[in-house]
């Protein structure tokens, strides 16, 4: 402690009064001035296991990269002030610091979804003046030389994702034109629109609330009904908005889609990101195990990928997507640089929802043109290996598919299938190993590796914190049972799609549900049996929404009562609420939650609102 | 046979918010390679929440704490979120007793404790030393333990700071590719 106390330690810069976090950059600060104390000793053998996900440094990037150097900048000029370095270690050392600090900038422009921080907002409320150009002002200030990988990253990621320059240069010639035709719609309806779309923050949300909002009491359930004049000005609203939201001009390169060939099966897969690599690494490998394939050969497939531009270059070169080119037929749909790093990120969560329904209705209208069944999948699924024949047969004799499933993590899955499936290839890998899992082993897999979202919605007598969503999940005599009014599609054919009112702003499992006005039909299938059609979502455990903490007066039937009563409980709600899908596995679940069965929900909670009604 | 109630020299300071769930599996290690003469301190950082302990139920961290031996394992609390530089400073003011601290997260498990005796026994044998270095194992996205090992020897403080930043750095740049 002598050490301690002699250098006046900690010596807190307090960050955290400007909403920034001392944890990054104080513990430099205490191992460089204890060490200027005596001399240093090593052991050789590690002590700890350290788990260096789901933690700040990884969801504030730019924070702590700012933090760190606030702490390293003072510990190096006192060190350099006492001696204890020379000028060129000192600039080494800050030089290391400005890289990670570039980095930051870099990759906070980047959408991720383990990342929460999305611009330079939080070291703002510290910084004075961009941060940029405190970057650069602190390397001229310091004299540190600009390596190679920082001139990289200056030119090839941050200048472009920031102001795309390079957009700009590359596109002039279609800017001045799209300036051009701009201007004369501009002087007409777009500029109010165009304005509110710029400053983006409060107006932007409360923008696309009352689209949304608008959306939704036009567009729910009875478009026929509605007179003709409030659906011309709903059309004109909503096309406006999609066409200067995500496809005008140079905001993206939105292709125009058109097949003549007739496709059996549309699958529609949304990706950009990180789900990249969560793709390459289980969902191609399971498109290619030996059913799904044979399945392949006997009706036309096409995959139609709604990605960035990054997804298709990585696709043309990974193994195990060339492969996938072998069997079925693929086409992508490529979202603008400019709109996925310039603008995403700046977005809103919903928004980026939006964005997959825009894609997804894209493919609903291909697929209605082509009169295919459309397969709306995503990249974090996990699918059987007969999945393509299961859905094949299921088409004879319905019209749709749906089905709910819960989140596993991602790493238990991982490990899990290294150990049972001789591992799964990954981004890099250049060999292609398929993967074949039956549904029951799907089941199994997603039972043994529940994800803590899962675990947070399952509702039991024995839990004070839940998250509520449209999925309520139970624990009933060694099974999980879930109760939910918002059911995946895992396909549905052309003519439900037709009769369907197709909101281009959502996904569509979002609103399959509600607006489709025969969901009672015999044409519609509730899957009930999980292990009849496995499929499973997968997620990194750090993606977990909102718990809500059950207040000690509040029973549990009296909460769920309260949450009903915000909901509108019309007949397609109820009727889907009555439905359950079993997940049995084959082994004993190690949950400590009392088993609760779902018939509860009807007897204690629904019942309430129906007998009112 | 260990001498548990040995004069505690080392004190491990785990500072903790709102994971008693991870707090009770670190404890749960630290319990089972028990070193005489050494105490954990769990530095509460306004902990509000409770969560759910395989076979212990819904607990908060003081509910978890209270699981170990108070000897052993020594609770300090703030009523409110001030941060880890502000609660450190806390502790080595108001509570720090003892010749050595280490510090530790909340997420790490215990694998040995080989390495914290071998260190112990160097710090008390010679009165120049002022720090050792462990190394830790690392858990990635991949699943895969990475060792960041240690080759050095005993070295002057002078000498460290020069050849040490730069491990610090290379492990803080490792964990940012990673993230990539």
């Amino acid at each position: 402690m002598n050490a301690v106390h002699q250098t006046g330690l900690p010596r807190n810069l307090n960050l955290r009064r400007y909403g920034l976090e001392d944890a990054f950059g104080i513990d430099i600060d205490f191992i460089l001035n204890i060490a200027s104390t005596g001399d240093v000793e090593f052991e050789l053998e590690p002590h700890m296991r350290r788990n260096v996900l789901g933690g700040f440094t990884e969801r504030y990037p730019l924070t702590f990269a700012y933090c760190y150097y606030q702490y390293a900048k003072r510990i190096m000029q006192e060190l350099y002030t006492k001696g204890y370095v020379e000028l060129q270690t000192k600039r080494d050392y800050l030089a290391w610091w400005h890289l990670l600090f570039m980095r930051g900038l870099a990759v906070v422009y980047q959408p991720s979804e383990r990342r929460d921080e999305k611009n330079t907002d939080r070291i703002r409320q510290h910084l004075k003046i961009p941060a940029f150009l405190y970057l650069l002002k602190e390397m001229l200030q310091n004299k540190t030389k600009i390596s190679g990988e920082m001139r990289s990253l200056i030119f090839t990621a941050y200048l472009p994702k920031r102001f795309l320059l390079f957009k700009w240069i590359k596109l002039g010639l279609v800017y001045r034109a799209g300036s051009f035709i701009c201007r004369i719609i501009k002087s007409f309806v777009a500029q109010p629109i165009r304005f509110i779309f710029k400053i983006r923050g409060k107006f932007t949300n409360i923008f696309n609330a009352l689209i949304l909002n608008l959306h939704y009491k036009l567009g729910m359930n009875s478009v026929n009904s509605k007179p003709k004049i409030i659906l011309l000005f709903y059309s004109i609203y909503y096309d406006l908005y999609l066409n200067f939201a995500f496809k005008f001009s140079w905001l993206s390169s939105f292709k125009k889609l058109s097949s003549s060939d007739k496709t059996d099966y549309l699958v529609n897969i949304s990706v950009w990101g990180d789900y990249s690599n969560t793709f390459i690494n289980f969902l191609a490998p399971c498109l290619l195990s030996e059913n799904n394939i044979k399945a392949a050969n006997t009706k036309k497939i096409k995959i139609l990928f709604s990605c960035s531009k990054d997804f298709r270059k990585q696709f043309r070169s990974n193994a195990t997507c060339i492969e996938l080119s072998r069997y079925y037929r693929i086409e992508f749909n490529v979202l603008g640089d400019f709109f996925l790093y310039t603008c995403l990120p700046n977005f809103k969560h919903d928004l980026i929802y939006n964005i997959l329904g825009s894609m997804q209705n894209k493919a609903a209208l291909i697929a209605i043109k082509e009169q295919a069944v459309l397969i709306p999948l995503f990249p974090d699924f996990i699918i059987e290996e007969a999945f393509f024949s299961k859905i094949m047969d299921l088409h004879k004799k319905y019209d749709a598919l749906l089905t709910t499933i819960f989140r596993s993590d991602i790493r238990e899955i991982n490990q899990h299938l290294k150990h049972t499936k001789q591992g799964t290839p990954n981004s890099n890998n250049k060999c292609v190993i398929p993967l074949s899992l039956s549904a029951q082993e799907i089941v199994n897999m997603q039972c043994a590796a529940l994800h803590e979202e899962t675990l947070n919605r399952i509702i039991s007598p024995s839990k004070s914190e839940f998250s509520i969503t449209p999925q309520l999940i139970f624990k009933n005599k060694n099974q999980i049972i879930i109760k939910a009014y918002h059911w995946t599609p895992l396909f549905i054919s052309h003519v439900i799609l037709k009769s369907m009112a197709l909101l281009k702003l959502e996904p569509i499992d979002a609103y399959f549900v509600s607006t489709y006005a025969n969901i009672k039909s015999k044409k519609v299938y509730f899957l009930e049996d999980a292990s009849q059609v496995g499929v499973c979502e997968i997620s990194y455990p750090d993606k977990v929404g909102p718990i809500q903490e059950k207040p000690a007066s509040l029973s549990l039937d009296k909460m769920l009562i309260e949450y009903f009563g915000k909901i509108i409980l019309n007949e397609n709600v109820l009727y889907t609420l009555s439905k359950k899908i079993v997940f049995a596995p084959n082994f004993k679940l190690k949950l400590q939650y009392k088993d609760l069965d779902p018939q509860w929900l009807h007897s204690k909670v629904l019942s309430h609102f129906i007998i009112k009604k | 046979m260990k001498n548990l109630h040995a004069p505690i020299k080392l004190d491990i300071l785990v500072p903790t918010l709102n994971r008693p769930s991870k707090l009770f599996h670190f404890l749960t290690t630290a319990l089972e390679l028990r070193i005489p003469g050494i105490r954990i301190v769990v530095l509460g950082d306004g902990c509000k929440k409770s969560e759910e302990i395989p076979g212990k139920g819904m607990l908060s961290t003081k509910e978890v704490v209270a699981l170990f031996d108070k000897e052993f394992v020594y609770y300090i609390r703030n009523t409110e979120n001030l941060g880890l530089a502000a609660t450190l400073d806390l502790y080595y003011k108001n509570y720090c007793t003892v010749k050595y601290t280490m510090l530790a997260n909340d997420k790490d498990e215990f694998i040995s404790t080989q390495p914290i005796e071998s260190a112990l026994r160097k710090l008390e044998a010679d009165p120049k030393l002022s720090l050792v270095m462990i190394p830790v194992l690392q858990k990635d996205l991949e699943m895969d333990r990475r060792f960041l090992s240690f080759s050095y020897k005993r070295m002057s403080s002078k000498e460290f700071i020069k050849i040490m930043y730069m491990m610090l750095i290379y492990s803080i740049v490792e964990d940012i590719l990673l993230y990539e």
